[in-house]
């Protein structure tokens, strides 16, 4: 055993200590959401909201589409800051509850995808809301990678995987409040998958991304 | 939750508390009481107790970087275990990992021949001769139950000793090759 070692290692840590905050991770996380609730309505007035939103609002699908995607977008952004810290085994009861949500919507996507079709992909490939999307997800990524980082996880894959779950709802959210198409095929495969693959991807650099 | 220790654990909940508000000799005293404790927990699982000092020094590192996530209304002891936890297993990874660039093909390794090296062969000699030197009943049976592999029943019925006794004739020729192979 190398005492010496360790001590100087202890001296050296004595050394730099300075006083800390502790910041719960429920306040960053109602944060974050605050932020992108704010941000994802600035984009939406600015862009401009779809010219049928009072129909849409009218509609119980499309309402609880949007409840559903809000419920899953909050669940899994407080699970990304709950699993931002060592001491996260005490949330994991709650893991399943924004994949729940989540294969509820898939489901309910599945079945629209079965009624409605897929749309006319091939037509509108460059006339839909794809760049509404990119803008309502960007900045959101950016700030949650920024604020998670000033955690500590131990389990970066979890919460990467969690993270790009947040965000994705969020943008979609945004997208169905700009993009005046409903068709389930369109709104999902032209404007939203793109960016949820550009998520994975970075997920798998999550070690990486939440080296700490 | 009630852990082994509470005791301990309101201790250090106490030290780090002061650590966080900037006291460097309860930061001492919390880091200097963890050693033992981190050690304890990763020996056991690490492939070589050389490589502790190294995970701890990690665990050092760690709770220092991850000192202001601690809620002090919380156990300190799951923190604390998370964290060991996570970097235990960085290191195996990356023990395993640079293991796997050490494997080399089978065929670019020497296996000695050992049917025909002299050593061997004489060992094998030995160990003929000793058996060759055992009483006609006692070689019988270590034949029949260690060389041709028959079951003790079997080597009873061919015998004609009862099972205990073909166990006994075993184990009493056991111990004299072993005696003569010492």
């Amino acid at each position: 055993m190398n005492n010496d070692k360790i001590d100087k290692t202890i001296q050296d840590l004595c050394g730099e200590l300075k006083p800390v905050c502790c910041v719960n991770p429920l306040w960053r996380a109602l944060l974050w959401i605050l932020m992108v609730v704010c941000y994802t309505s600035a984009v939406a007035m600015t862009i401009g909201l779809r010219e049928n939103i009072a129909e849409a609002m009218n509609r119980e699908d499309y309402i609880f589409e949007l409840i559903l995607a809000f419920s899953t977008g909050i669940s899994a952004s407080l699970m990304t800051f709950w699993l931002s810290i060592p001491d996260c085994d005490r949330y994991k009861r709650f893991l399943a509850v924004p994949l729940t949500l989540l294969a509820v919507q898939i489901i309910w996507m599945l079945d629209r995808l079965y009624f409605e079709g897929m749309g006319s992909i091939r037509e509108n490939w460059l006339s839909h809301c794809w760049i509404n999307t990119a803008l309502h997800t960007t900045l959101p990524a950016i700030a949650v990678l920024i604020l998670v980082r000033k955690g500590a996880t131990v389990m970066p894959c979890a919460l990467a995987s969690y993270a790009v779950l947040a965000v994705s709802e969020f943008g979609w959210i945004g997208m169905r409040l700009v993009c005046p198409h409903d068709n389930v095929g369109e709104a999902y495969f032209l404007n939203f998958l793109p960016y949820v693959i550009i998520g994975i991807i970075a997920g798998f650099a999550a070690k990486k991304l939440f080296r700490w | 939750m009630v852990y082994e220790n509470e005791e301990q654990d309101k201790q250090w909940r106490a030290l780090i508390v002061k650590a966080q508000s900037g006291d460097s000799a309860a930061y001492r005293e919390l880091l200097s009481a963890l050693v033992p404790v981190i050690r304890r927990a990763v020996v056991k699982s690490l492939p070589s107790p050389d490589s502790a000092d190294d995970v701890v020094q990690e665990v050092l590192l760690s709770v220092h970087k991850a000192l202001h996530t601690y809620d002090s209304n919380r156990p300190f002891t799951p923190w604390l275990m998370a964290i060991v936890s996570f970097r235990k297993t960085d290191f195996l990874r990356q023990h395993y990992a640079a293991r796997g660039n050490k494997q080399v093909s089978l065929e670019s390794v020497d296996i000695p021949d050992y049917l025909n090296s002299s050593d061997s062969s004489m060992n094998c000699h030995d160990i003929e001769n000793a058996i060759n030197e055992l009483p006609k009943k006692q070689r019988k049976v270590v034949e029949l139950l260690k060389i041709k592999g028959f079951s003790t029943k079997e080597v009873s019925e061919q015998t004609g000793l009862s099972e205990t006794a073909v166990k006994v004739t075993m184990h009493r020729a056991l111990q004299k090759l072993k005696e003569k192979l010492a």
